[in-house]
């Protein structure tokens, strides 16, 4: 079979609900937005080719529910995420304070190494922002994870974002291969099997790999 | 000298006679036959005398007769002589006496010359006074003659003078009542004077300015109609509001125009008579004083009348009438044309109200000068209005009008229409117009709602309407239709099953049939067919609602949406029948009233299957779509030397995202959960087939087919979990069976049962086809040529065997 790409990376979103996760991934996916907040049930994916350094890399992104009543079955899928995008709503305080919340939760439920970006979306209503960017900063550096602030409606800082944690993925993926010395195979068998918690994600595909 | 001769003869004769006559018979004898003749001479008249003489002659003798003859004269003068001696003197005496007698008369003449002398004398002066009195009296004659013939003219003189001035003051009616008078009783009197003549040549100038002034104040009193027709028709139909609009078509509906009574002064005005009506009308109005005013109030109809008394009076009553109509049917074309600035409902209003000002003018004319209008030619006018008024109002109020507007227009022309009856004008095809506006507005009353609802649909949020306490539940179940027993007693938050969608169509839908009964008020329905139409209409908007939904679902929906939108259909035919009985008391009008559901259209709730089944297909697309891109993510080694020992990982995120998915969405009706389970299974199971059996796989490997193997595991893992509810595992599991009974087959070689149960019915193997087994062996062929070379003799069996086994699966595969 023709390889269509040659990364596979799954990235994760989580936030309270309403911060706009699903609106971001549309941005991103679709290039489209819509004003009616209809609210995600369970889980959804989407998936997206993009091309870095001259590498097809797929990426298949999931769009988890932020309603609490689906949390259990949303948990389940921080084990398989090589990047999770946490994000708030900078009109929203409490979907701030929450993500200390979500925070803990990765780090219960998410492989130790997984790559996280901080997200504070909806930037293009600045007359009802609540959370300064300095905070949104300062929580980042905290835990030491990347900051962005997006705008889903006015399309700022989407792309930027998702190519952002791509990047770090990709780079601290061909560093694990570095480490190992195999040569790109160029086929990913992501979190195959792994039935361990908090083991690496990238000595585990190394593993695979070899 | 007389007298001396007289007196001698008189000697003589009277001397003779006396003797003559006695001295005759004793001188001579004669014969009796003689005697006879003289007798005879002497007697005889002398005619005779010649008879006489001859027979004398015949008797011979004459001889003797003249003797005879002789002798008699002789005797005769005899005679003579005697008398006149005789006779003498009283001759004599008689002269004397007269020669007296002639003095007397001398005398008398003197006297009598006299007299007349002094006579004459005295009778002069009398004669000449005489003559001066036969003078004078003349005189007096003529005079008398002259003064009756001034006596006559006068008038004359007057009445032009009355005439001049009138027609300087420009009352010329009065005008034309003097000039009549003038004409006809003075002038023929008096025809034979110049100036009376000049005066009477002079009547026609006069008569035709009459007319000339007649004709431009009729032309002015038009000009006038026609601006304040407006005006009479604002205070006859329409008023400034809604609120008054609705009044007024009751009152309009009442009031006759009969009840108007009217009376012509003598000067030309009109005089209302309907004191007591008005009266009564201004109690009940008193707030607005301006209500009552009637058309005659707002105009002067004075013109009319007098341009009727004058052409009466000039005789030309017909020219009248026919101008008037002529002028009239011209001004009322002029009225009945639409302007091109007819845009808003405003406008409408004023053209109406300026035909109802019109044909209030004419009305009220024909009241008072039936002959001038008569209803013929009302109704002539009125019907060629008629039908320009609906050809502008049908063509005026498109698609493009908006509800309101409508709404409006259609209470406007239906006011219109009362008004129109009220004054006596047919109005039948007006209410077949407002039947063609209901159309119309139904039609936008409709695009509204649809537009609506689409709107709705587009802007849902697609989540079930969570409550937080009794209040919202109340509220909710105030506007939309559900009882469910179970949900009464659970804690809050409670979350009803359908999203806020539901409840905004359902109000939408009730809106829309108010709005449709709306327009129907007063058109004179009834109640049934009322109930009839808006029940076709409400089965109309639910079809057309239901191609909407299924429109909107075509167009690439999310699960979530799709999901809700099935939920929701199931809600909004439940309140189909709510929305039956809602039409019910909107027609009944609050009225109690037994209704029989037979004869009724009933609402069909059956209008959104097909929606309903195009959403459900959505559904299953969208699964089948998620599963897809999945599948897509696979890449299969094909020529793996070994399987991994654990399922692909493709296999097992589609795997964990089915069972999220229908875990999560929990509120899909079971049967349609099953449903889609079993199609997404089936689904799976195509595509791992399809995989397999792609001819861009040309060599598989017993290691690629051990991992594929794992994944089908995995599937019929998945399959035999009770994840929907009702769903048959068996039935489920059947979707893998052929991929199932294909890898056992070839995995475990089993070729000898395959070819002895093949065609029985309940074979091991039944599902696999021959073309399916040969596809999947020419790849493990393939294969095996590759990795171990096909020349190896220690191979040659299996070469064989491998033959046999294709040429028998051919053999089959022709059947
Ligand atoms: N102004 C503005 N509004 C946004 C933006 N992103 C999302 N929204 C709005 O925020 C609401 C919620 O967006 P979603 O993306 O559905 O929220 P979510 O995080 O996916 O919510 P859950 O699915 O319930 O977890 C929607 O009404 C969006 O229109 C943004 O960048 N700017
Ligand atoms: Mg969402």
């Amino acid at each position: 079979m023709a390889k269509t790409y040659d990364y596979l990376f799954k990235l994760l979103l989580i936030g309270d609900s309403g911060v706009g996760k699903t609106c971001v991934l549309f941005r991103f996916s679709d290039d489209s937005f819509n004003n009616s907040f209809i609210s995600t049930i369970g889980i959804d994916f989407k998936i997206r080719t993009i091309e870095l350094d001259g590498k097809k890399i797929k990426l298949q992104i999931w769009d988890t529910a932020g309603q609490e009543r689906f949390r259990t079955i949303t948990t389940a899928y921080y084990r398989g995420a090589m990047g999770i995008m946490l994000v708030y709503d900078i009109t929203n305080e409490k979907s701030f304070d929450n993500i200390k919340n979500w925070i803990r939760n990765i780090e219960e439920h998410a492989s130790q190494d997984v790559e996280r970006m901080i997200i504070g979306n909806k930037c293009d209503i600045e007359e009802r922002r609540q959370v300064s960017r300095e905070r949104g900063q300062q929580l980042a550096i905290e835990y030491g994870t990347k900051f962005m602030e997006t705008s889903a409606k006015a399309n700022l800082n989407v792309e930027e974002a998702f190519f952002t944690l791509a990047r770090d993925i990709k780079a601290k993926f061909e560093r694990s291969q570095g480490m190992s010395g195999a040569p790109t195979s160029g086929r990913v068998n992501v979190g195959a099997g792994s039935g361990h918690k908090k083991t690496s994600f990238f000595s585990n595909w190394s593993c695979s790999l070899l | 000298m007389d007298t001396t001769s007289t007196l001698s003869a008189k000697d003589t004769v009277g001397g003779s006679s006396d003797t003559a006559s006695t001295s005759y018979q004793p001188a001579i004898e004669l014969t009796s036959e003689q005697e006879t003749f003289i007798y005879e001479l002497e007697s005889t008249d002398s005619g005779s005398i010649g008879l006489v003489l001859r027979a004398i002659y015949d008797s011979g003798d004459v001889n003797k007769f003249s003797r005879a003859l002789e002798h008699r004269i002789h005797l005769y003068d005899k005679n003579i002589q005697k008398t006149c001696a005789a006779q003498y003197q009283d001759f004599v005496d008689s002269m004397k006496e007269l020669m007296r007698l002639k003095e007397r008369c001398k005398e008398i003449k003197e006297e009598v010359i006299e007299i007349d002398e002094q006579v004459q004398h005295a009778s002069a002066n009398v004669a000449h006074r005489t003559k001066e009195i036969v003078k004078y009296r003349k005189l007096m004659k003529n005079a008398t003659i002259a003064i009756d013939q001034i006596t006559t003219c006068l008038p004359v003189l007057e009445n032009y003078a009355k005439l001049q001035e009138l027609m300087e003051m420009k009352k010329y009616y009065q005008a034309l009542k003097v000039l009549e008078e003038l004409e006809h009783t003075h002038l023929a009197l008096v025809e034979k004077y110049r100036f009376t003549q000049l005066l009477a040549k002079n009547m026609a100038p006069v008569r035709k300015e009459i007319k000339d002034k007649a004709y431009s104040e009729f032309k002015d009193f038009l000009e006038n109609v026609k601006k304040v027709a407006g005006r009479t028709a604002e205070q006859h139909s329409f008023g400034v509001n809604e609120a008054e609009r609705a009044k007024r078509i009751q009152e309009e509906a009442m009031k006759n125009a009969a009840d108007m009574e009217i009376t012509v002064n003598e000067d030309g005005s009109i005089v209302k008579k309907g004191n007591a009506k008005r009266n009564r009308r201004s109690m009940t109005h008193g707030f607005d004083e301006d209500e009552t005013m009637s058309a005659q109030d707002i105009i002067d109809y004075t013109p009319v009348h007098r341009c009727c008394q004058i052409f009466n009076v000039l005789g030309a009553k017909e020219e009248f009438e026919q101008y008037y109509r002529q002028q009239r049917s011209e001004q009322c074309q002029i009225v009945i044309e639409k302007s091109s600035k007819m845009i808003q409902l405003r406008h409408y209003i004023e053209y109406l109200d300026e035909i109802i000002g019109f044909f209030v003018v004419e009305d009220v004319i024909m009241q008072t000068e039936p002959t001038l209008v008569t209803a013929a030619h009302r109704d002539q006018l009125w019907e060629m209005a008629l039908k320009k008024i609906i050809h502008v109002m049908e063509t005026g109020f498109g698609s493009n009008t908006s509800i309101e507007d409508m709404l409006r227009m259609k209470k406007v022309v239906l006011l219109f229409a009362l008004t129109m009856k009220s004054y006596g004008y047919s109005v039948g095809p007006l209410y077949t117009l407002l039947q063609t506006f209901r159309d119309g507005y139904n039609e936008i009353l409709m695009s509204e709602y649809c537009a609506q609802f689409e709107d709705d649909l587009a802007k849902d949020n697609y989540t079930p309407i969570t409550v937080e306490n009794e209040e919202q539940f109340r509220a909710v179940l105030k506007q939309f239709p559900f009882y469910s027993r179970s949900m009464e007693t659970k804690p809050y938050p409670r979350t009803f099953p359908f999203s806020r969608f539901v409840i905004s169509v359902y109000q939408q839908a009730k809106n829309y049939l108010s709005g449709c009964l709306k327009f129907m008020e007063h058109l004179q329905l009834t109640h049934s067919e009322i109930d009839d139409t808006v029940r076709k209409y409400a089965n109309v908007l639910l079809e057309r609602w239901s191609g909407s939904l299924k429109e909107f679902a075509k167009r690439k929906r999310s699960l979530v949406q799709l999901v809700q939108i099935t939920v929701n259909i199931g809600y909004l035919e439940k309140s189909c029948e709510s929305l039956g009985s809602f039409i019910t008391k909107l027609t009944s009008n609050g009225e109690a009233r037994m209704v029989h559901t037979s004869h009724q259209v009933v609402l069909s709730e059956r209008v959104f299957r097909d929606a309903r089944s195009e959403v459900e297909q959505q559904i299953d697309e969208c699964v089948k779509n998620k599963v897809n891109e999945f599948v897509d993510l696979a890449q299969y080694d094909w020529e793996l030397p070994a399987a991994s020992g654990t399922a692909s990982d493709y296999i097992t995120d589609v795997i964990r995202f089915l069972e999220t998915t229908f875990r999560s969405f929990s509120h899909l009706p079971p049967a349609l959960a099953r449903h889609v389970c079993m199609q997404t299974c089936k689904h799976i199971a195509e595509r791992l087939m399809w995989m397999l059996m792609s001819p861009e796989v040309k060599a598989i490997s017993n290691g690629a087919l051990d991992q594929f193997n794992l994944d089908i595991i995995q599937c019929e893992v998945f399959s035999a979990k009770d994840l929907v509810e009702g769903l048959d595992k068996d039935t489920l599991s059947m979707a893998f069976a052929e991929l199932r009974q294909l890898l056992d087959l070839i995995m475990g070689s089993d070729w000898t049962t395959y070819f002895a149960e093949f065609g029985k019915e309940n074979g091991t193997y039944v599902r696999v086809k021959p073309t399916t087994a040969i596809a999947v062996m020419e790849k493990m062929i393939e294969y095996e040529k590759k990795s171990t070379g096909f020349f190896n003799p220690r191979q040659g069996d299996r070469k064989k065997l491998l033959d046999t086994i294709l040429r028998q699966l051919r053999t089959l595969a022709a059947k």
